[in-house]
Formats: structure tokens, sequence, C-alpha cells
């Protein structure tokens, strides 16, 4: 079985340096692991990253030669968000404007490399 | 996670005439920047190093060049490696 | 003024290795001007792909971290990346391995023509 308490203190670790939190979700959006500074606003991101990785997702059915999806980031104003397919689930990081884009996808790659065979043994394929 | 490269690239920031560093991905993404050289800048820095590598004089893949842009008001040192570009901002 | 403007998307279509094609369409995805190689993934110049920035970029400015400037979606083989310039979006398609960052400066320098094209529909 998956320690909730052990997921978390993993996902922990990619908050340093400007990094707000980091989340994983399923793929209809809710929220199944969150470390961070908690805002309670996690369950509206978690909805929107999830929405947006399933427009993206669809297109490379549809019209990106079949390739698949491998990483989203978002640039906003005021900060960054990356997204990534872990298993079946979503992995979430939100990081301060001041954050390296290279450093938050090395911080990405390397957490979803830990927790993809964890998380694939929990996860059903679907 | 990060707090390795992070401590080196201040401690290259803080040597006696460096005015900026930055390092970078192998896409020209910002994994730390210091100083004048902003996050902005690591795709040229990046790709200066990728560019001047392709100019390989049949040396292998492991002779990485140093570049070196000359100002009127200081030298800017790009050295790529296998997974990072450094350039460092000297006056 | 498209002639002028697709003439200056030709010009920097060349300046970074592997970039494929840029495209500067509208919120619905429909093309108004675009370049390409020979070889670039054609179906993401459909509106299909291109209609889905303006909504994915409407909720992005819904997270918290204020408005969306832009996305990047990484595919096997392939990095997407759009710009928000609303009503208009800016898209450069290129090889996965192409330097990002030269990419995000090439945009810098597109920054003034497409601002033209903004302002030429505002309502005032």
């Amino acid at each position: 079985m998956l320690k909730p308490k052990a997921l978390t203190r993993v996902l922990e670790q990619a908050n340093t340096g400007g990094i707000h939190c980091t989340l994983l979700l399923n793929q209809e959006g809710s929220l199944m692991a969150f470390a961070g500074k908690s805002e309670k606003k996690e369950h509206v991101t978690a909805a929107i990253a999830a929405n947006i990785w399933m427009s993206y997702d669809k297109n490379s059915n549809a019209t990106m030669e079949d390739k698949p999806l491998e990483l989203i980031v978002l640039q906003c104003e005021d900060g960054c968000v990356a997204i990534k397919k872990v298993a079946n689930l979503l992995l979430c990081i939100y990081a301060q404007k001041s954050v390296g884009l290279g450093l938050l996808k090395v911080k990405m790659e390397t957490l979803a490399g830990y927790l993809k065979e964890p998380l694939s043994q929990i996860a059903a394929p679907t | 996670m990060e707090g390795h490269l992070e401590h080196q690239v201040t401690e290259i920031s803080q040597t006696p005439g460096v005015v900026g560093v930055i390092c970078t991905d192998p896409q020209g993404l910002s994994l730390a920047a210091r100083g004048t050289l902003k996050p902005e800048s690591s795709g040229l820095v990046s790709g200066l190093a990728t560019q001047a590598a392709s100019l390989n004089l049949g040396n292998g893949e492991d002779d990485k060049p140093t570049i070196v842009v000359e100002f009127d008001t200081g030298n800017i040192l790009i050295r790529g490696q296998q997974n990072s570009t450094l350039g460092i901002h000297k006056v | 003024m498209d002639e002028g403007l697709q003439a200056v998307l030709k010009k920097h279509l060349h300046l970074v290795d592997g970039l494929r094609c840029i495209s500067v369409s509208d919120r619905d995805g429909v093309q108004i001007v675009e370049v390409h190689t020979d070889h670039f993934p054609t179906g993401v110049i459909k509106p299909i792909f291109m209609g889905t920035f303006a909504i994915a970029s409407e909720q992005a400015s819904k997270l918290g971290v204020g408005k969306n400037t832009s996305i990047i979606s990484y595919y096997s083989g392939y990095q997407v990346i759009q710009f928000n310039y609303l009503p208009f979006v800016l898209t450069f398609i290129a090889d996965s391995k192409s330097n990002t960052g030269m990419l995000y400066s090439l945009e810098e320098d597109l920054r003034d023509p497409i601002g033209h094209l903004q302002a030429a529909v505002s309502v005032p």
C-alpha cells in the first residue's frame, strides 16, 4: 500500500528555492496529495491543471501524429506551473516567477522519475 | 534539491570581478542566474555554446570550446558541458 | 499588412535550429499568417489544436499566478510554444531538442509586428 505521509514527504522535497507547492491529482482533477503552503485553492487549481492537460493530450491523438504529450509548462505573469503525467496520475508543480524554467523542468523530471514505479503499482492502467 | 547548484553559482558570483553568472539546461532554459546575466539571456548563452561547438575541429564530442564574448565594459565567458552551459560575466 | 508580417516570420524561421513552423492565428485557431519548413506536423496548424490555446490560456489565468503569457507543450519529438497575444495567438513548432530559450528570445523580436496587428483590430 501507498503511505500518504511518505508520498507527501517526497513531494515536499521539490518545494525549495521558490517552488510554492507540489500536487498529485488524478486525470479527473481530484487532488490526491499535496505538499506546500496551503491556500485553500488547491482543489480549484488541480481541476484547472487537469483540464488543460486533457485538452492538450487530446490534441496529440488528433493532430500531433500520435506523439504522446510529455510535459506542459504554463507561464503566467507572477509564476509558472508545470504538469506531467506519472503512471495515470498528474504531477503538478507551482513555481514563483523567479524560478528558472530549466530548474522547474529538471525538478519535474526528477520527481516524476522517482514516483513512476511506485505510482504505477497502485494505479490501475486505463 | 538544487542546493548544491545554487551554492556553486553563488560562490562564483561572489568571486572578485564577476558581476553575473548563469547556468542553463541543454535547451537554453535557466537553471540558476545571478547579477547581470538574467534568466532571459539563457537561450542566447546556450545557443552560442552550441554554435561554437559545431566548429568542432575533429577532436571528438568531449572537447568543448570556451567562448569569450568581449565588450568594452567586460567579457562574458561561456562554456558548454554535457548537460548544462555556464556563462560568467566579468568586468 | 499580411505580406509584411509573413516576410518577417519567414526571416525568423531560420534563426533557430529545428524551428519548423511559425504561425499567427485568431482565438478560434483560424490561421492568419503561417510560414513553415518542408517537414512539420501539419495537424498542429488545424484550428482544433490552435483553438485549444485560447481556452487553456484563459483557464491558466485563473490559477492565481497572474495572467497567462505562454504555454509550452512538449510532445515526444516536438515542442509547441504558444504565446498569448489574444485575440491573436503566436505559435512556434520546433523539434523537441530545439533551444527553447532561443525561441523565447525570438518571440521578443516578434512583439512589435504582432503588437501592430493587435492594435489594428483593437476597439478604441
